[in-house]
C-alpha cells in the first residue's frame, strides 16, 4: 500500500492544468485554464502558492523567462510537472477511480 | 479583447507589490496580474488579486523572517520593560529618574504644547533604543551602510512619531508602547534590507 503526501483537490486541478498547457504554462494561462474548468474566480497568489508548495514536493519545476514590456518588464514564470510529480497524478486518479466505483449511488446516469 | 497599453493598472497596487516582491519573490505575479489587467480585466479585480497575493504570501513571510520578528518583539519588550521601570506607578519610585524628570517637565506645559513635547520625547527616547536594535542588526549582518542606516532610521522616527500621536489618547499608553517599536524596528529593517533582498530574488 502506498502511503505518503496526498494532493489536495486545488492541487491535483493544478497539476492537470499544467500537464494541458504544456511549454505555456505560466500564470495568467493557468489561472485562466482553472477558471474556465471550474467556473470560478481564481486568485493568482493562491495558484502561486500552490505551486510553490508543489515545487518543494519536487512535483513540478519552474523557470523563469525573458522579461517581456507588456509584463511592465517582469519575466514569467514556466511550470512544469516532474516524472515524479506525474507518479503522484497517477495516483490520485486511481485512487478516485476506486473510490467512485465504491459508491453505486454515483454510477453512470445516476445522480 | 487586448486593452490599449496606454490602460495603466492601479498604481498603488503595483507599488505595494513591487515593494513586498523581493521578500515575497513574486515579481512575476506582478508581471502576470499587468498582462490580466491589459488583456481586460478591471481595476477591482487587479485590487483583489494584490490584496490577496500580499495575503497569502504572509504566513511564508513570517516563517521565512521568524528571527526578525524575534529580534523586534525582544527589544520592544525590553522598551516596555524601561518605561514601565521609568514611570512610578502605584507608588514605587523611578528607576531611571532622571529620564522620568525630564518627561514629566512637559506635564507642565500647555496644551497642545504639552502633548508635543510628549510625544517628541517618547518619539526620541524610543528611537535611540530603535536605531541601537538596528545598528547592531546590520552590524550583526555585515550590511552596514551609513546611507541605509539613516534611510532605515528617517522611516523609524517617522513610524514611532505616528504610532506614539495616535495611541496618546488611550490610558495607559505605556502598555502599548511595546507595539510602535516592534513595528519600526521591522519596517526599518526591511528597508535596511531591501536592497540586499532585490538582488538575490534577482
Amino acid at each position: 500500500m502506498k502511503t505518503g503526501y496526498h494532493l489536495s483537490d486545488f492541487e491535483l486541478i493544478a497539476m492537470l492544468v499544467l500537464l494541458r498547457l504544456g511549454e505555456d504554462a505560466y500564470g495568467v494561462p493557468i489561472a485562466r485554464e482553472i477558471e474556465e474548468q471550474t467556473k470560478r474566480e481564481v486568485k493568482l497568489g493562491s495558484v502561486y502558492a500552490t505551486l510553490e508548495r508543489l515545487q518543494e514536493k519536487g512535483f513540478v519545476v519552474s523557470e523563469l523567462g525573458e522579461p517581456t514590456p507588456e509584463r511592465g518588464g517582469r519575466a514569467k514564470r514556466y511550470f512544469r510537472v516532474t516524472r515524479q510529480g506525474m507518479r503522484k497524478v497517477r495516483e490520485t486518479r486511481l485512487t478516485l477511480i476506486r473510490l467512485w466505483q465504491g459508491v453505486p449511488e454515483l454510477k453512470a446516469g445516476r445522480l | 479583447m487586448t486593452r490599449a497599453n496606454s490602460l495603466q493598472p492601479p498604481r498603488l497596487a503595483t507599488w505595494l507589490l513591487d515593494q513586498f516582491s523581493p521578500v515575497l519573490e513574486n515579481a512575476p505575479l506582478a508581471g502576470d496580474l499587468i498582462e490580466g489587467f491589459k488583456q481586460g480585466r478591471s481595476a477591482g479585480w487587479y485590487w483583489r488579486q494584490a490584496f490577496w497575493a500580499l495575503l497569502v504570501a504572509l504566513p511564508n513571510l513570517l516563517r521565512k523572517k521568524w528571527g526578525c520578528l524575534a529580534y523586534a518583539i525582544s527589544w520592544s519588550g525590553l522598551i516596555s520593560a524601561a518605561w514601565i521601570s521609568m514611570l512610578p506607578i502605584h507608588g514605587r519610585g523611578s528607576a531611571l529618574p532622571l529620564v522620568f524628570a525630564l518627561l514629566a517637565k512637559g506635564w507642565g506645559v500647555e496644551w497642545p504644547w504639552s502633548m508635543v513635547y510628549q510625544v517628541a520625547f517618547v518619539t526620541a527616547f524610543e528611537a535611540m533604543i530603535v536605531a541601537f536594535a538596528l545598528g547592531a542588526y546590520l552590524a550583526f549582518f555585515r550590511i552596514w551602510k551609513p546611507r541605509k542606516f539613516l534611510q532605515a532610521l528617517i522611516l523609524v522616527i517617522a513610524v514611532l512619531a505616528i504610532c506614539n500621536v495616535a495611541i496618546s489618547g488611550i490610558p495607559a499608553w505605556w502598555v502599548v508602547l511595546s507595539i510602535p517599536s516592534m513595528v519600526a524596528l521591522l519596517l526599518g529593517m526591511w528597508m535596511a534590507n531591501r536592497d540586499n533582498t532585490s538582488r538575490h530574488a534577482a
